[in-house]
């Protein structure tokens, strides 16, 4: 009888171990995984273990697109600057109150140097340390300072930061590019650096000040950054095509 | 040279014995099989010995179904539309022993476009499961030692705590 049901969960676990314990087929499976799967699963076995932290894994898993689903937010708490609350999307991790740092240390750098998170685009970080824009790409822990934009030609005593805004699409270009928008006494001017030319390139235009107020807010989605500014009817979308960086075209919606 | 309105028969034939006639340009989505055909090993039944006469007829069922050609462009979409509701359906087994016998087959008989789609059914059943409920789902023995699993499970704080 007893040695019958141990038959009877043996035939039943077959198939399903068949594919399992080949490290393909398993591979095949884990590979079409959201992302916290991968990293929750690694404890499931040692084979696990073993395929899901392989380099060929990751490598093999980025060919594969739209896996990730958003985990969760980083929402800038009100109160701490330098700290956010974590609001979770999945019932697995739990929401942290105002206990997430959005300020970080490099290893590498030399020590007492704190990066504060900017803004966070498919997959890349922008960052600030000691007033240089860095790029943070967190999937292979490497980093790139970006030159500051040349302030030469404004008239400096009036020049305000507006706000620095990355715009990143792995689907689309595996190029980023950073916009800044700066202050002048009379208008706001927006500089691009594009990762793939390596430098800052002043756009040709110049952009009203109320339009730009709320550009530090925004988010980039199809091609272009989108933020909402208060007007008198109520809220106002506005859209910064930027396909092409040396003219961004502004449209309100 | 075969003509186009009727298609040349191939034989196959499953683990338990079983033959099935399906038409050779239906069959060409396995890579396996155009293989043998190319090499001219066709001639008499294919024995699939990997694959079992229930498994088999859902493959042909699959591979029969993707093989339509749509007339015309306005056909193309409206076939686009109904195939995708056809895989969604396709992975819809009662057994979930079933799923892993069409992963096996779709791998032996190489056919990309079908263990894609296997694949990702059986990644769908457990995207939502903890780590104790995919063990216990698949009977997977833990092999880790309570310090190895603490240690592995640290690596990855980020996404427990």
């Amino acid at each position: 009888m007893s040695k019958n049901r141990a038959n009877n969960a043996e035939d039943y676990y077959a198939q399903p171990h068949a594919v399992l314990k080949n490290d393909d087929l398993l591979t095949e499976i884990l590979i079409r995984l959201p992302i916290l799967c991968i990293c929750l699963f690694t404890s499931v076995s040692k084979q696990w273990l073993r395929i899901l932290t392989s380099p060929d894994f990751t490598r093999n898993r980025c060919q594969i697109p739209n896996l990730d689903p958003p985990v969760g937010l980083f929402v800038s708490h009100i109160k701490h600057v330098f700290k956010c609350d974590f609001v979770s999307f999945d019932s697995r991790i739990q929401s942290r109150k105002c206990t997430v740092e959005n300020v970080f240390a490099f290893a590498s750098i030399e020590a007492g140097m704190n990066f504060k998170i900017v803004q966070s685009c498919n997959g890349l970080l922008l960052c600030i340390g000691s007033g240089w824009p860095y790029v943070y790409n967190l999937s292979t822990n490497l980093f790139k300072m970006l030159p500051l934009p040349d302030y030469s030609h404004a008239d400096s005593p009036y020049y305000i930061n507006v706000g620095l805004i990355m715009a990143f699409d792995p689907i689309k270009s595996l190029n980023y590019k950073v916009l800044h928008a700066g202050q002048t006494s009379s208008h706001i001017d927006i500089r691009t650096y594009c990762s793939k030319i390596g430098n800052w390139s002043m756009c040709k235009d110049w952009f009203p000040f109320f339009d730009l107020f709320h550009f530090k807010g925004a988010i980039y989605l199809n091609g272009a950054l989108h933020w909402l500014q208060i007007a008198y009817f109520g809220l106002k979308h506005y859209k910064l095509n930027i396909e092409e960086h040396d003219h961004p075209i502004l449209t309100s919606i | 040279m075969s003509s186009s309105s009727s298609s040349k028969m191939i034989e196959l034939r499953s683990s338990d014995g079983e033959t099935f006639h399906v038409e050779e340009t239906v069959v060409l989505q396995s890579e396996t099989i155009k293989q043998m055909i190319d090499d001219d090993c066709a001639n008499a039944a294919i024995p699939l010995p990997n694959v079992t006469s229930m498994t088999l007829a859902k493959v042909i069922e699959y591979i029969k179904k993707h093989a339509e050609k749509p007339k015309d462009d306005d056909d193309k979409k409206v076939a686009e539309e109904d195939l995708k509701k056809f895989d969604a359906e396709f992975v819809k087994v009662d057994q979930e022993s079933m799923l892993f016998d069409l992963v096996r087959a779709a791998n032996y008989l190489n056919i990309k476009s079908l263990l894609d789609l296997t694949c990702q059914a059986v990644a769908d059943s457990i995207k939502d499961l903890s780590v104790e409920e995919v063990r216990k789902k698949f009977n997977i023995q833990n092999d880790f030692t309570p310090e190895e699993e603490a240690k592995v499970r640290k690596e990855n704080a980020w996404a427990f705590d």
